[in-house]
């Protein structure tokens, strides 16, 4: 460290002028400027962006998820749980519990990868998943699948 | 091979190697590290040779030949990955998954199937057969108390009718049709109901059958296996315990041909919902809960009050249990008498695996010194009992009297009626929570290992018995289960769980 940079008070002058510099400069170009006015205005998101889950139904309304657990097993955040059901319709199985614990995932889309059915995706472009409390971060089935 | 057994000569995959005579190929090769894939070939059944999938190459002969059905012979030169038995078991795969359905996501046996499995190692072919092509059969079939049939996945490996008929010695199954249209069903107006019916669960190698009682709970590798042994009865029948999530989700026999063969009994099968349900999780006293220090204390204070204070030991307690109670008594109490036998009343034995005495460890309790009757001893009047893993109440209600008047303090893993009429009771961890050994009524010994966390405040035997010991100022030594068993051995070496093993080399 040099002599003037000991003096931290000249360091914050100098730090200020650069944001001066920068507030004269977009004052004057605005259309430059890199912020958006969010919440009005949006960004356009490439389409592969992973978004929040849903989970995809038949055509005739019934889930598509056959609770195969792969989704899970690839899940390296550990923020899927399912739990398996016999289904009444017919010889096969079906989630009776399905919840994603948005708090640890990371979006890395494994699980859209491994489910061999086409159940589920991200593919909502959802992404303002902010709550006020924490249960209602854990998405569960009905979420998954309604919205 | 020595001993006496003759031997053979063959050629296998270009190396010259030994068998015993009359041997099968299929166990001949698997004897050198050859695994043959195999559907029909069950160790325990005898061989038919249906599937064919089991080809190999035999020089000389001029068509492959089924090494399950085929004993090897002096100077034989096989081969078992001949590009010809490759394309053969190609076609064999291809011809089993004709109408096989794509199922595997719902499919129970996904993870431990062998369609799966070989399909991976030697076919990786797309299908030539249009999906609306293929024959539909009954999805969800009622065959049994404990199976469900799925047709369309079976190989009609014939595994599970010839299960029933030569080791369960009932003709409970069949195949009915032709071709393409062949499938097992129950003979009309009969069920799959024999007491070793689970055990078709296990054999069929693919997910045609599965277990009402497993069928979707977990995925198979999400769980968590130890080698133990079944607490159902004398037999003492090799298990694998399953846990996922600290709770037993599923019991499977273990290979040991000098106790249960492959098999073991339904009800083996089932007697696990008591390790996951209604545990006691903490000591409770006259006054409530109470944390472990303050129950050994307790009981202590019980046990120097009593007069005449009696020990009972019980014939569920694992061989290392029993030989910490000895030392309890020597040590910290040697005034108490103490006795030992199960309140459990026998039930009908049978031919195959089941014994009549329902206790796993009798046979290492009458050798540790212990048996003698709890009845008699509870007759002669003590004020005080030490009830361990023993249900005297649940067991034999009638039998209330013996209990009333008397101090009562029970170490027992679950809330059964004597813990819940005990004025002190102390929990200890059940057989899947804890390493021991027990002693069948053949003298053979197994050992059990953990595969669940203890639940709650719950010790091993041995730890809360030496808690309480040093509650009383005595000083029990080190309780884990190899000291304990040490010393067990010490003094009964007919009780080591490695004598005899040698004798076959795949028991364990
Ligand atoms: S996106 Fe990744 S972390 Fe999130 S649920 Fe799917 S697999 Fe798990
Ligand atoms: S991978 Fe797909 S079908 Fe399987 S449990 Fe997950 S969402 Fe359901
Ligand atoms: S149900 Fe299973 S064991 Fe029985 S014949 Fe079919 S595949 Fe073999
Ligand atoms: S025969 Fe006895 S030891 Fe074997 S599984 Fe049945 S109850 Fe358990
Ligand atoms: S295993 Fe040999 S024919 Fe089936």
């Amino acid at each position: 460290m040099n002599a003037p940079e000991r003096w931290y008070l000249i360091e914050v002058l100098r730090g200020m002028g650069v944001s001066l510099r920068h507030l004269v400069r977009n004052i004057f170009h605005q259309d430059e400027m890199p912020t958006l006015q969010y919440p009005e205005e949006k960004r356009i998101l490439p389409e592969r962006f992973r978004g929040r889950h849903r989970l995809m139904k038949r055509e005739d309304g019934t889930p598509r998820c056959t609770a195969c657990f792969c989704c899970q097993t690839a899940c390296p955040a550990d923020c899927i749980s399912i739990e398996a059901g016999e289904r009444e319709d017919g010889g096969e199985k079906v989630a009776v519990r399905f919840d994603i614990n948005i708090l640890r995932c990371v979006f890395c889309g494994f699980c859209v990868e491994a489910c061999p059915c086409d159940a589920i995706r991200m593919d909502t472009g959802k992404y303002e998943l902010a709550d006020d409390r924490r249960e209602k971060l854990i998405y569960d089935i009905d979420f998954l699948l309604n919205r | 091979m020595s001993g006496g057994v003759e031997t053979v000569r063959f050629t296998l995959n270009g190396v010259e190697r030994e068998a015993p005579k009359g041997m099968l190929l299929i166990d001949a090769a698997r004897l050198h590290g050859v695994d043959i894939p195999r559907y029909c070939s069950h160790p325990g059944l005898k061989p038919e040779g249906n599937c064919r999938m089991c080809v190999v190459e035999i020089e000389k002969m001029p068509k492959l030949q089924t090494s399950c059905t085929t004993p090897v012979q002096e100077g034989m030169v096989v081969h078992t990955e001949s590009e010809r038995v490759l394309e053969e078991r190609r076609r064999v795969m291809e011809f089993l998954l004709v109408n096989h359905p794509i199922d595997c996501p719902i499919c129970d046996q996904a993870g431990e199937c062998m369609l799966q499995e070989y399909y991976m190692r030697h076919d990786l072919q797309p299908s030539r057969v249009e999906l609306e092509e293929k024959i539909h059969k009954p999805k969800r079939v009622d065959l049994g108390p404990l199976v469900v049939l799925d047709a369309e996945r079976c190989v009609l490996c014939s595994r599970c009718v010839r299960f029933c008929r030569d080791v369960a010695g009932v003709e409970e199954l069949a195949i009915k049709n032709r071709g393409g249209h062949a499938e097992i069903t129950a003979f009309p107006g009969r069920r799959l109901e024999n007491p070793y019916s689970g055990n078709v669960i296990d054999i069929c190698p693919v997910g045609a059958l599965t277990s009402r009682d497993f069928r979707f709970k977990v995925r198979v590798w999400f769980l968590k296996t130890a080698e133990s042994v079944c607490p159902g009865c004398e037999r003492g029948c090799s298990i694998h315990i399953e846990q996922y999530q600290n709770e037993v989700q599923r019991i499977r026999p273990r290979e040991n041909l000098r106790v249960n063969r492959y098999w073991i009994c339904d009800f083996g099968r089932l007697d696990y919902r008591w390790i996951n349900e209604n545990r006691l999780l903490s000591a409770e006293g006259p006054s409530g809960r109470l944390r472990p220090e303050e129950a050994d204390r307790e009981a202590a204070r019980l046990l120097r009050e009593a007069k005449a204070p009696l020990l009972v030991a019980s014939p569920r307690m694992s061989n290392e249990s029993l030989f910490a109670l000895r030392l309890f008594r020597e040590k910290a109490l040697p005034e108490a008498r103490i006795a030992g036998g199960s309140f459990r009343e026998p039930w009908e034995g049978d031919a195959i695996l089941k014994r009549p005495d329902r206790n796993p460890n009798r046979r290492g309790m009458e050798t540790l010194g212990l048996a003698g009757g709890p009845e008699e001893a509870l007759r002669a009047g003590p004020d005080l009992v030490l009830v361990i893993e023993n249900d005297l109440l649940g067991d034999r209600p009638e039998a209330k009297e013996l209990l009333t008047g008397k101090k009562v303090i029970v170490l027992a893993s679950n809330r059964d009626a004597t813990a819940s009429a005990a004025g002190l009771r102390v929990p200890v961890a059940t057989y899947a929570e804890t390493e021991g050994s027990w002693t069948n009524f053949e003298g053979i010994t197994q050992t059990f290992h953990p595969v669940l966390r203890p639940v709650g405040d719950s010790r091993s035997v041995a730890e809360a018995l030496a808690g309480i010991a040093a509650a009383l100022g005595a000083d029990l030594g080190p309780v884990d289960a190899g000291t304990l068993r040490a010393a067990v051995l010490r003094e009964a070496p007919q009780l080591d769980p490695a004598r005899g093993r040698e004798e076959d080399g795949r028991v364990g």
